[in-house]
């Protein structure tokens, strides 16, 4: 698996290098064909009273995520997603995307988040919470991403309607390819537009793989997504994603599953409140865990955000304990644009 | 494998099927108004954006996607105002109107630009690296966008360029004339002094003569703290400002807290986009909106 990761960075980078020394000789603002750069800085200080919990008071750089873009020519794009968190550095996401291919449909090579609900696919800063979902860490591990192809268009219906098919290689929790079985994901996604402030986003997911026992994992995901914009900058948004597991376990079929929902209120473009309750099994265990929270961020500019969050758990054996996280999140670079 | 078949036969099937008229998408209600009166009968136009959104700020929703999927042109105004709109284009799998075809167009290109920042640093606030990208709000961009527009229009249906390239006629010979009158009535204001809460109104300003000397952000996006509107309260007092503008998105609160300290102050909520509300409903009213109840606002 490292070897294709490296190969792949090695790739990405190849592509970019030229455009950046051809720039560099030739253009009069040298800068003009540099691949935007971005850095994504998450800073933590969090406390826990959950004795099992080594670091239940400790203040840590949680996460630094480097990012380039560019145009590889009229044709594909490339993105590459460095991080590091803790000691680990490792390729979050790296791809040649190719926006408008054959027939009409956008292309993916690379190492990506695949499309399996709306959470697996945002970044971790992206959410308005800070917490990683239970549905997320059980199933997947970190995320439900890795090496392989993408495929998606859009289908010829009145509404935005979009399907997306993607083989990947994963080694997470449900699925463990070894770099030979490919997973099969594949998810319907469509968007109502019920008043003009109010759309509903709704998504239908399935992926089937190999796991680690040797048997055969399936999923099947639903989510939902109600938005309400109130007012220029205001509006309250409900978020709710539910994930059911087959997991064979040597020819033991283990039926699991997982809830997550959340709905957070944005007042302005500084103030946004939260709470959020999740339960979760895991693949090859139904003992289950929960989490309830609440959380809020205050954005001082586009560009820098003070977040935290009170959260309480409940792990299988039913003992609650309680962490509260504090976060500053920062951008360096250009504008991103707002996920819906 | 037969999945994937099926799916894209039956989207080529259906995508396929022609428009007799163009079908236009533009980013801001500005580019819509001017596509329609260029257009006329042979276009079909709509906005992303409405008129009293900000535009640093629209969500991109899916929707959207669907509806550029079947446009034969993209108006974006470019500058990294609208990076939405590169977002959607590129989602919506439409090889027509992608960036670098002949239906995409870039509204920015051909403008005269203010505001280029001489130094570029996020400690200025959110700078916009190519200068000031509220272009729109002075008439005679909008020509210039009009000749732009009625040029691309022909080029993408060759067939009614006469009709186009006469409409651009009849309109921008509507607009000049417009800009002088609006620009004779305030040219007749001793007082031409504003405050703004963004710094979107430059090219108003530069338009009609107008002397912009402050902004309720202390830097561009960074939401005003006290110290400095207790320092813009002052000057208001000091330099007797009559009047700030605020955009229909942002809060006119903000503006009135001035008021109590400052009663001549008035607080003026005016459009910096066509099409919020039915007296600002076109490009051309939105301007004459504005310069009538500024120019009320200024006499005296």
């Amino acid at each position: 698996m490292l070897s294709i990761k490296k190969t792949l960075l090695f790739f990405l980078t190849a592509c970019l290098f030229p455009v950046v020394l051809y720039a560099e000789m030739t253009v009069a603002n040298p800068a003009a064909l540099n691949p935007k750069l971005s850095v994504v800085g998450t800073l933590e200080a969090d406390y826990s009273n959950d004795p099992a919990n080594a670091d239940n008071a400790r203040a840590s750089v949680k996460e630094i995520e480097l990012g380039l873009n560019a145009d590889i020519d009229p044709f594909a794009k490339a993105y590459v997603l460095l991080s590091k968190e803790g000691d680990e550095f490792n390729l979050e996401e790296g791809f040649v995307q190719v926006p408008v291919g054959p027939f009409d449909l956008q292309y993916k090579l690379g190492k990506f988040f695949a499309d399996f609900g709306k959470l697996n696919r945002l970044h971790t800063h992206v959410y308005p919470f800070l917490t990683e979902p239970l549905l997320i860490t059980h199933y997947f591990g970190e995320r439900l991403a890795d090496a392989g192809v993408s495929a998606s268009g859009l289908l010829p219906l009145p509404f935005f309607s979009e399907w997306t098919l993607q083989l990947i290689n994963d080694n997470g929790t449900s699925f463990s390819t070894g770099d030979v079985f490919p997973v099969y994901v594949g998810q319907w996604k469509n968007f109502f537009e019920l008043t003009d402030a109010i759309g509903l986003e709704t998504g239908l997911s399935l992926a089937n793989g190999h796991n680690s026992t040797g048997g055969n994992t399936a999923l099947t995901g639903f989510y939902a997504q109600l938005k309400d914009k109130l007012a220029a900058n205001t509006y309250w948004k409900l978020h709710s994603e539910y994930l059911s597991s087959n997991y064979d376990n040597a020819g033991a079929l283990v039926n699991t599953n997982a809830y997550f929902g959340v709905l957070s209120l944005c007042l302005n473009r500084e103030w946004e409140f939260g709470s959020l309750g999740e339960t979760s099994q895991s693949p090859a265990s139904t003992g289950r865990d929960m989490r309830l929270a609440v959380f809020g961020s205050f954005s001082p500019s586009e560009f820098g955000r003070y977040r935290g969050q009170i959260s309480q758990n409940t792990d299988t054996a039913g003992v609650k304990t309680l962490d509260v996280r504090i976060q500053y999140v920062f951008v360096l670079g250009p504008h991103a644009v707002h996920p819906y | 494998m037969k999945i994937i078949i099926f799916l894209v036969v039956f989207t080529r099937v259906l995508f396929s099927v022609g428009h007799a008229k163009l079908m236009v998408v533009c980013a801001l209600p500005d580019f819509a108004d001017i596509a329609k009166n260029i257009g006329g009968q042979f276009v079909e136009v709509s906005a992303v954006a409405k008129g009293n959104e900000d535009p640093h700020f629209i969500d991109p929703k899916p929707s959207f996607i669907a509806r550029l999927a079947h446009a034969d042109l993209a108006v974006v105004n470019g500058m990294e105002l609208d990076q939405w709109m590169d977002y959607l284009i590129e989602n919506s799998r439409n090889p027509r109107i992608q960036k670098g075809q002949s239906g995409y167009l870039d509204a920015s290109v051909g403008i005269p630009i203010l505001d280029i920042p001489t130094e570029l640093t996020r400690a200025k606030g959110d700078l916009h690296p190519q200068g000031n990208p509220h272009y729109m709000l002075n008439p005679l961009n909008g020509v210039r966008v009009a000749d732009t527009m009625q040029k691309r229009l022909a080029a993408l249906d060759p067939q009614h360029a006469a009709y186009f390239q006469a409409n651009f006629r009849t309109y921008s010979a509507l607009l000049n004339q417009k800009q002088l009158e609006w620009k004779k009535l305030l040219d007749g204001l001793k007082d031409r002094r504003v405050i703004t809460y963004h710094r979107n109104w430059t090219y108003f300003a530069d338009a009609f003569n107008l002397e912009l000397v402050g902004e309720l952000e202390p830097k561009p996006g960074i939401t005003p703290p006290p110290s400095h509107m207790v320092a813009l309260s002052q000057k208001i007092a000091r330099e007797k400002i009559k009047v700030i503008i605020i955009d229909p998105f942002h809060s006119s609160a903000e503006g009135e807290c001035f008021q109590k300290d400052n009663p001549r102050l008035q607080v003026l909520v005016l459009p910096s986009a066509s099409g919020g509300d039915a007296q600002t409903a076109s490009y051309n009213a939105m301007f004459d909106y504005n310069v009538r109840v500024l120019y009320a606002a200024l006499k005296d």
